[in-house]
This record gives structure tokens, C-alpha cells and sequence, in this order.
């Protein structure tokens, strides 16, 4: 997947603000308006799932703090 | 003195039969005299389970229950081999963790295909009169205490299992007059692999959160059996369009 598909797919679907530009750097723990709750880590557990086919448990979700940890915790490979 | 609890002569249809409840709801039916048709997705594990039976005449058909066209015959198949059907156990469910703002209409397809649909389609075969006991039969459908209450994350699993909970006092009365009982267990989380899955899945203090308030631990498959063969045999037969809350207190707070 193309890191710009896999940022603007994660912004729309986490619901963080459109003015906040995603990078791999943008970390989830900091970000104005969102907060990284039960609902946020279920839904990137889906989105990861559904996208990637990768299934993650709670400890490896809650060691996420930066979209590069995401993507580290994907698969580099996964991404273009 | 005569056995009180017993399902000898009696034929039990089981889905789900290749692993957890369905599996130990099969063994405890067997162990009490029943004769089981196994009905579940992996041939290997089914014969798994027809392996731990207490050995008899006990029917296997592996399949996918939600292709709807394939259940007259399968079920016709049983019936041949194991006589007129006098319960059935409705054990086969999957559970989703999906917040609304991921879920599509394929999952919620899946999960009422699976927890509901076939259930239905299944009582609506089993209860023809060619293949339902003369003496009627017991049906039970294993819902879950998500049917009744909310948890973030489930609006697809909890209205899958509030349908089968609504269903039931239909079912029931719709089905009296074939002497056949209808009903429903609520379960709390049991031990078994879809469970340990689940758990795994959601936040550190999630989990603390729903193990606590399982005040008597969680339940385990064989918990359920023993409620289901209760209402399988002669014991319950004045029960009918219940739902038993099976929790170990979790719904109690």
C-alpha cells in the first residue's frame, strides 16, 4: 500500500482532525482532538485486520506511539 | 432408584460441534445416553469430537450451516441415520469486535448468517413433522449476555445474539403444538479458544474490567453442558420461551 493511502485512509477512518497533516512521525498518544481509547485501538485493530490481514493483541497495540510504530508493527514491506 | 437426568433414546442435533460448547454440549449429551449428529465447518475437528463420544450410533455431517439450500438434505441424512430428532442445540456462533465505524453490511451478514439464520432454518427443517420426534423435542440456542446488555465494539454481535433472545418466545409458542420447547441460554464469557482470541484482542484494562466482574470466574464449556442436557431431558419439560442468564454474576452489576 502507498504510505500516502495508508496516512489518509488512517485519518479517515480514526477520525482525526483534517488539519493535522499525517507523517510517519504524527504520534497517536499527542495529537490535538484524539485520543488513543478502547474505541481507537479496536478500530485500528479492524483497520490493520481488514487491510493487512495482520491480527494484533492488546500488549502489541498499546506499545504503538508513532505511525512509523504502526507500520513497523505491519510490515515495512507492506508499504511503498 | 431411576435416573432422574437422562437422554437415553433421544437424538440430539448439535452445531458448532467441532470445538468449545458445541463439542463438550455433544460429549455430555452422549455420556447421558443421547445419540449426536455433529454438525460443524471442519471435518477434522468433528471426528475429534465424535471421537471423545461415548461410543453409539452417532451421526457427522461437516459443512457450512449458512449454505441455507444444503440443511433439508444434511438434516434428512441425520434423520436416516439417527431417528426423529427430539433436541436440538443451536451452538455455533462467531463473535466480532468491530467499533460501527469499521463495519459493513458483509459483517453484519456474516454474523446473523452464522448466529441467527441458520438457527432458524434449522428449527424450521428439524420441526417438520418427518423429522421431529412424536414426542417433541427441546431446542436450545446458546445467545449471550451481549444479547441483553452493551459493550463498545459489538453493535453486529450484540443485536446477532438480541435476535436469538427475541426470537425465542416466538419460537416457543409457535411450536407448542409439536410439543416442542424453545429456549435460550445468555452466556458470560466461557473458556474456550474464541474466547482466550477475544481477550487477547482488547486493552489490558478491558480485560481487568471483564474479569472482575465475572464474580464467580469465567464459565467453562462443561458449565453450559450441564444446562443444556437439563434442558434437553424430561426434567425441564415445563420450561419453555426462557432465556437463562448463564453469567457467573457478570450481568448482576
Amino acid at each position: 500500500m502507498k504510505k500516502e493511502d495508508f496516512f489518509n485512509s488512517l485519518q479517515d477512518v480514526l477520525e482525526i482532525d483534517e488539519d493535522i497533516e499525517i507523517t510517519e512521525a504524527t504520534n497517536f498518544k499527542n495529537m490535538k482532538h484524539f485520543e488513543l481509547d478502547s474505541i481507537a485501538i479496536m478500530t485500528l485493530v479492524a483497520f490493520v485486520h481488514e487491510k493487512f490481514n495482520r491480527k494484533f493483541t492488546a500488549v502489541q497495540i498499546n506499545s504503538i506511539t508513532t505511525v512509523r510504530s504502526l507500520m513497523e508493527l505491519i510490515g515495512l514491506d507492506h508499504f511503498e | 432408584m431411576k435416573n432422574l437426568l437422562t437422554l437415553e433414546n433421544k437424538s440430539i442435533i448439535i452445531t458448532g460441534a467441532s470445538s468449545g460448547i458445541g463439542r463438550q454440549c455433544a460429549i455430555t449429551a452422549s455420556q447421558l445416553g443421547a445419540t449426536i449428529a455433529l454438525l460443524g465447518r471442519n471435518k477434522q475437528r468433528l471426528e475429534e469430537t465424535l471421537a471423545g463420544l461415548k461410543p453409539g450410533n452417532h451421526a457427522m455431517v461437516s459443512g457450512d450451516i449458512t449454505e441455507y439450500e444444503q440443511l433439508e438434505e444434511r438434516v434428512g441424512r441425520v434423520v436416516k441415520q439417527i431417528g426423529t430428532i427430539d433436541g436440538f442445540i443451536h451452538a455455533a456462533g462467531i463473535e466480532m469486535t468491530k467499533p460501527l465505524r469499521v463495519m459493513s453490511h458483509h459483517d453484519y451478514e456474516s454474523l446473523f448468517g452464522i448466529n441467527v439464520i441458520s438457527g432458524f432454518e434449522l428449527a424450521r427443517i428439524i420441526s417438520h413433522k418427518k423429522h421431529l420426534s412424536a414426542a417433541g423435542a427441546s431446542f436450545i440456542y446458546l445467545s449471550s449476555v451481549m444479547g441483553i446488555l452493551g459493550q463498545p465494539g459489538k453493535v453486529g454481535y450484540c443485536a446477532s445474539k438480541g435476535a436469538l433472545l427475541s426470537s425465542v418466545k416466538a419460537l416457543a409458542l409457535e411450536l407448542a403444538q409439536k410439543k416442542v420447547r424453545v429456549n435460550c441460554l445468555l452466556l458470560g464469557i466461557v473458556e474456550t479458544e474464541m474466547a482466550r482470541n477475544l481477550l487477547e484482542e482488547v486493552p489490558e484494562d478491558a480485560r481487568q474490567s471483564i474479569m472482575k466482574r465475572h464474580l464467580l470466574g469465567m464459565g467453562t464449556p462443561a458449565d453450559v453442558s450441564h444446562c443444556c442436557v437439563f434442558l434437553l431431558s424430561d426434567l425441564s419439560r415445563w420450561i419453555t420461551g426462557s432465556s437463562l442468564v448463564m453469567d457467573g454474576g457478570y450481568s448482576a452489576a
